[in-house]
């Protein structure tokens, strides 16, 4: 087995994982704080928060990579602002507050960050997003322990970035910086991987549009196997898919190229440009599950598959976190995904919209959905997504959406 | 105000009738265990009982509709899927089936499907078959519509069944014709009660 990389404080930095987060006044959760296994599903109403729970990892991520920092990752489109991200539900405090556990099985916390936001007017400046409060801890031991307080510092600048982003006040933790910026979010479009527009302008692109440049940046004594495994995988989900390969076109450009299988005696070569929406989010899930790196936040994968392709996504998680280690938090509303063999009931997170905002729990921690399971036998997925369902939502057949 | 009624049944009809049904005791309906269910019939269902009866055992509500069919009384019946009741868990037979309970109201089903109120049966719940039964009746409807809905297959007769019973079935009505409709109504009642 491939020894685990060392980081500098001694860890494994391989096969950390997010262990804990606990989430204030982000989003629609007001207070919220969940467990999370190496394998995890959220589920949910619509709108109820199964995204902005990805995104409060995201966030972090954001923060924390070399062309990151908090500023920018206040302002990215999909968040604008402090505004935008601080809970409807807020009162007072009406800080913003995210917490992580970061570890391994054996060392759930290895690593603690809090970092607690909020905005103030300041003199001559208008509005301003400070950071009130930033901690770090290795196994218990504060590495930084930094609260703003009112005029403790007069200079407000400094409490407008956090130390995540500075190179020269990070090297104590500079391993959990990058584990934040080694997180990946993959929300494959099937649009998106097609354009090869898109190729060019996407740096990390969460929707796929680097896709095929990472396939192609993966040295090529590591691309051909997968590739080949990837094939294999894609012939038994997608009927007549033969070899998959990775081929520059004229201007260097990789496509993926394809054969399917006919009536003619040799199979026609089709390009990402003809693969199906299901088969592209297939290789998107498939390449990413197999990438070594920090945690893959996915977004439901079930997308375009097959009821029967969804079921075996869990075990080709399980399997592909073997090799890589990587961890994997994904939203679904797929019952085929919760009821497949070896889902446990802590890898389940449910999101609960309420009056005071959204909460989540592991399914297990619901004792009627524990004995459901356990004792009445019913596979996770029945017992949890009717709970989910708006009670309501029978009268959306009849609703009038049609204007006479 | 009482807590609400979680449902269950064989089939997505089952659970608007239960939704009904609820309704007419003056209760909520709750978590619909049925529609998005993948597994439909009366096996899955049955297998799925001891899963009702925890969630009725952790305080939950819960009406759980089942066809009699061809087995001979509703008391065996109940007897075979559940040895010893469950408080909060009322499971109630239709006698045969719930297009017994559907024609029980006379009126309602004559004047939906457009068939004369002689045609419906005056005891529905004697009937053996009450499901082909009503398909036979809706042949000889005059809106061409109804006829095209039971013509084809048991899904297209379904839906034009499920809008029946969430816009023109009486539970009311039908309780007088139809006792195992009536008996479900009073533990019902008695349920939203407790």
């Amino acid at each position: 087995m491939k020894p685990a990389t060392k980081g500098g404080n001694g860890t494994p930095r391989q096969g950390l994982r997010f262990t804990r987060i606990l989430l204030r006044n982000w989003r629609n959760f007001r207070n919220a704080e969940v467990a999370l296994q190496r394998r995890a599903f959220i589920v949910g109403p619509n709108a109820s928060g199964k995204s902005n729970l990805l995104d409060a990892l995201r966030f972090l991520r954001d923060i924390a990579r070399p062309e990151g920092g908090l500023a920018s990752a206040l302002a990215e489109p999909s968040r604008g602002g402090f505004k935008q991200v601080r809970c409807l539900f807020a009162r007072d405090p009406s800080a913003l507050v995210i917490e992580v556990d970061v570890g391994t099985d054996d060392a759930p916390a290895l690593w603690t960050y809090r970092l607690v936001l909020q905005s103030r007017r300041i003199a001559g400046a208008g509005e301003q997003v400070l950071v009130e409060e930033e901690k770090v801890l290795h196994e218990g031991v504060p590495l930084l322990d930094e609260v703003r307080g009112d005029g403790k510092t007069p200079d407000w600048l400094v409490w407008t970035q956090t130390r995540l982003e500075q190179v020269q006040q990070n090297g104590q933790f500079r391993d959990l910086v990058e584990f934040f910026a080694s997180i990946r979010y993959l929300h494959v479009v099937p649009q998106i991987v097609r354009d090869p527009r898109r190729m060019l302008t996407a740096g990390d692109d969460p929707f796929g549009g680097d896709l095929l440049l990472r396939m192609k940046a993966t040295p090529k004594k590591m691309r051909e196997p997968r590739m080949r495994r990837l094939s294999e995988a894609l012939a038994v989900a997608v009927p007549n898919f033969g070899r998959l390969d990775l081929q520059d076109d004229a201007a260097g450009r990789p496509h993926l190229v394809a054969e399917f299988h006919n009536w003619r005696p040799h199979p026609a070569k089709h390009s990402e440009e003809l693969f199906s929406d299901g088969t592209l989010r297939l290789i998107g899930f498939l390449w990413s599950i197999t990438e070594r790196g920090g945690p893959l936040l996915l977004e439901e994968p079930e997308l375009s598959l097959h009821d029967q392709v969804v079921a075996q996504l869990p075990a080709m998680i399980a399997r592909a976190q073997r090799l890589s280690g990587r961890q994997v938090i994904a939203s679904t509303h797929s019952q085929m995904m919760l009821d497949a063999p070896g889902v446990g009931l802590d890898e389940v997170l449910q999101v609960k919209p309420g009056r005071n905002g959204s909460t989540i729990a592991q399914v297990g921690d619901d004792p009627m959905v524990r004995d459901q399971v356990i004792e009445a036998g019913w596979p996770i997925g029945q017992a949890v997504l009717p709970l989910t369902a708006p009670i309501d939502i029978h009268r959306l057949a009849t609703a009038n959406v049609i204007s006479d | 105000m009482s807590s609400p009624i979680d449902y269950a049944g064989e089939g997505v009809t089952d659970a608007i009738l239960a939704r009904r049904l609820i309704a007419a005791v003056g209760a909520i309906p709750g978590t619909d265990y049925v529609t998005a269910h993948r597994v439909r019939g009366k096996d899955a269902l049955d297998r799925r009982l001891p899963g009702f009866a925890v969630a009725a055992r952790h305080g939950r509500k819960l009406l759980v509709l089942r066809d009699l069919d061809a087995e001979t009384c509703p008391p065996a019946l109940l007897q075979r899927l559940m040895a010893a009741p469950v408080t909060r868990l009322c499971l109630r037979i239709a006698v045969r089936t719930a297009e017994a309970w559907l024609m029980a109201d006379r009126s309602g089903i004559a004047g939906a499907l457009g068939v004369a109120i002689s045609t419906i049966p005056r005891d529905p719940e004697a009937d053996p078959t009450p499901k082909q039964r009503l398909r036979r009746i809706a042949e000889g409807a005059r809106n061409r519509s109804v006829r095209a809905a039971f013509a084809g297959s048991d899904q297209q007769a379904q839906a034009w069944v499920a809008d029946f019973i969430q816009t023109r079935w009486s539970p009311e009505r039908g309780r007088a014709l139809a006792p195992s409709l009536d008996k479900a109504l009073l533990r019902l009642a008695a349920l939203a009660r407790s």
